[in-house]
């Protein structure tokens, strides 16, 4: 056995409690790593690092400006230097283990939602990557899914500038079929990997908002 | 050739054998360092390999491809602004026979010996020779400082530059990277130096030294450097043809460690900033000295971090995912930090004036890691000393081996 973060070998010592326990591909040392939050304030809502505790941090007040919002945001792991490394190594070298070492941050209470929903990967980075790394971790987690959306969208969208996402057509559209049109009155959560400025996933919700779920909240892996 | 993603000739089908479990990127067979999942975007499950996937996938859907590419000589002027030193003088020759006569050379010196320095002429002449050159060590830090001084001395030539996240190449004839990145030459280059050999990520991982064997051209030079060799590397070189220098490059002594038979952990968990490392601690800072301080683990260093910083303001800590470590590392070399807790992510490739060193938990390093520590102190002519304190519960067989070696390179001798 051997921790699919650094490589190194785990010990396993075969007692009887780890004998029947599954057992975790992550070795203490780089749980802890991956585990540290940084000390500051935060916002209420999105949870950035800010200067000044508060409510919403300038970046929730803009979008609340021009979207609809979630109930809540929720988020796993700090994006500190070394979870930035681990997701860098899972989307760009294609490093697909490292989704096992995601999952067991996942410390959400899906079942009090009727369905969870990953943010879709477009054709050309599927291409280039060959997984939707959201869904990947949803699934090691072991975590139902429906993949009800899908995007169009061509350009990598850090390489826009905020208001140039905000003018631009929603890349998002539903797929077509049941699963989608049975969201009315369903609480559903919108699954990210990243939180960065927050307008994928609120451009995501807004189309998901159409079919009138009874309520609409957001699991991101990271925020940026 | 150079192993190419998508572009290239294809070399291998497939980059692993996903039945055998074999890489042939970097010739891993170990089962557990594969990992294996199904791809619907594949139809089909995919194996790669996670020895080598840091420099790009090596899997079971995937072709192999390379490049070739073509030999050229270029003058490879270098300025280097001292003398070498008589023995100093002497290695490099050494290695510059070693380089007419392609055999291999193992460079046993002690630290701070300025063995970058000697290693410039055989690079000249190689690249004189039309030879491709590469200048691996298996850490960053060490890459980094070599390529910024490798880019001073060598100011004609393009010098590669190349780790996990960074890649800035020309066109693969001098090359400075990280012994993994080895794994993308095959048949490549006439000369290679590797520096801190003893600090492979694994140092029994015979494996890199393979990856070493491979990009290597089929009549060539492999130059290994350590402070503390160990049998297979005194096996790879040949037995005749180790090369030693015991006194450090401005001539002095390398100090020796002094033992302080205390524990702190037990200080630390009560919250305690342990007497013996305060009293050492306000001596050094009265003497106007600065000094790193090694812990052996992250969760110690974050406990005792705070209980330095309540007596001593600004002392800071420092670890390899530290995203403010290059600040830090910065703020140490200009006297603003004048106490750094670090773990052993400092102990090569830095330099500070007026240095002086504490281990804490000195019974858990290994002794290649204390050689190194030690030879933090003194590295500078004006301040050829300084003082080294291991603090230990117990002493061990690592303890006593750095002593010895410190003792040996002092009498002129070496320890084998
Ligand atoms: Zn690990
Ligand atoms: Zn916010
Ligand atoms: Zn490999």
């Amino acid at each position: 056995m051997i921790c699919l973060y650094c490589h190194s070998r785990i010990r396993e010592e075969a007692d009887l409690i780890t004998m029947f326990k599954r057992r975790k591909p992550l070795c203490m040392p780089c749980r802890k790593k991956l585990s540290l939050w940084r000390s500051g304030g935060r916002c209420g809502f999105c949870h950035r690092l800010v200067d000044r505790e508060e409510d919403t941090c300038p970046d929730c007040r803009f979008l609340a400006g021009n979207y609809r919002r979630p109930g809540k945001i929720m988020c796993m792991m700090d994006y500190t230097g070394e979870v930035k490394m681990l997701f860098h190594r899972y989307k760009f070298t294609k490093d697909a283990a490292l989704s096992e070492v995601i999952a067991m941050f996942l410390k959400c209470r899906f079942g009090e939602y009727d369905m969870s929903i990953p943010i879709p990967v477009s054709a050309a980075r599927m291409e280039e990557r060959g997984y939707n790394q959201t869904s990947m971790v949803l699934r090691a987690a072991k975590v139902p899914y429906r993949d009800i959306l899908a995007t169009d969208k061509a350009a990598r969208q850090s390489e826009l500038g905020k208001r140039a996402r905000l003018t631009a057509p929603n890349p998002f559209y539903l797929k077509e079929g049941r699963a989608a049109s049975s969201l009315a009155g369903k609480r559903v959560l919108v699954v990210d990997d990243i939180y960065t400025t927050g307008i994928t996933v609120h451009q995501a919700l807004e189309k998901i908002y159409t079919m009138k779920p009874d309520a609409a909240d957001v699991l991101t892996f990271s925020k940026a | 050739m150079i192993i190419k993603h998508m572009k290239g000739e294809i070399y291998m089908d497939r980059g692993v054998d996903p039945d055998k479990y074999i890489c042939h990127r970097c010739s891993n067979d170990m089962k557990r360092y594969f990992y294996k999942y199904h791809s619907a975007y594949h139809g089909t499950d995919v194996v790669y390999c996670l020895k080598c996937v840091n420099i790009g996938r090596s899997d079971s859907v995937t072709p192999l491809r390379v490049i070739h590419t073509a030999r050229k000589p270029e003058p490879c002027r270098y300025h280097l602004d001292f003398e070498l030193s008589e023995a100093q003088q002497a290695a490099s020759d050494r290695i510059v026979e070693a380089l007419s006569a392609h055999s291999d050379m193992l460079l046993y010196a002690v630290t701070g010996a300025g063995k970058t320095e000697i290693v410039f002429e055989a690079i000249s002449l190689a690249r004189r020779r039309g030879m491709n050159v590469a200048f691996v060590s298996p850490r960053i830090d060490v890459v980094k400082e070599v390529h910024l001084r490798l880019s001073g001395a060598f100011r004609d030539s393009d010098i590669d530059l190349l780790y996990t996240g960074v890649k800035e190449t020309f066109e693969h004839r001098f090359t400075v990277c990280t012994v993994h990145q080895l794994y993308n030459y095959i048949d490549h280059f006439g000369l290679i130096i590797v520096d801190e050999t003893d600090a492979f990520p694994m140092s029994s991982d015979r494996q890199l030294l393979n990856a070493v064997r491979r990009a290597a051209a089929a009549s060539s030079t492999t130059v290994l450097m350590t402070a503390t060799p160990d049998r297979g590397m005194i096996e790879f070189a040949g037995a005749e043809n180790v090369v030693t220098l015991t006194r450090r490059y401005h001539g002095h002594d390398l100090a020796i460690p002094k033992v302080v038979w205390q524990g702190i952990t037990k200080d630390v968990n009560r919250r305690r900033l342990p007497a013996g490392l305060e009293g050492l601690i306000t001596g050094i800072l009265e003497k106007g000295r600065r000094v790193l301080v090694f812990v052996p683990e992250i969760s110690l260093m974050e406990k005792l971090q705070p209980l330095v910083a309540a007596k001593f303001p600004g002392a800071d800590s420092v670890y390899s995912g530290d995203e403010e470590r290059y600040g830090k590392v910065d703020s140490m070399r200009n006297g603003r930090t004048r106490v750094l807790l670090t773990t052993t992510i400092l102990e090569r490739g830095v330099t500070f004036k007026n240095l002086d060193v504490i281990v804490v938990g000195a019974e858990t390093f290994n002794s290649d890691s204390l050689v190194q520590i030690c030879g933090r102190t003194g590295r500078k002519t004006d301040d050829p000393v300084g003082n080294i304190w291991f603090l230990a519960e117990y002493n061990t067989g690592h303890i006593r081996r750095t002593i010895r070696i410190i003792k040996n390179f002092n009498a002129g001798r070496t320890t084998l």
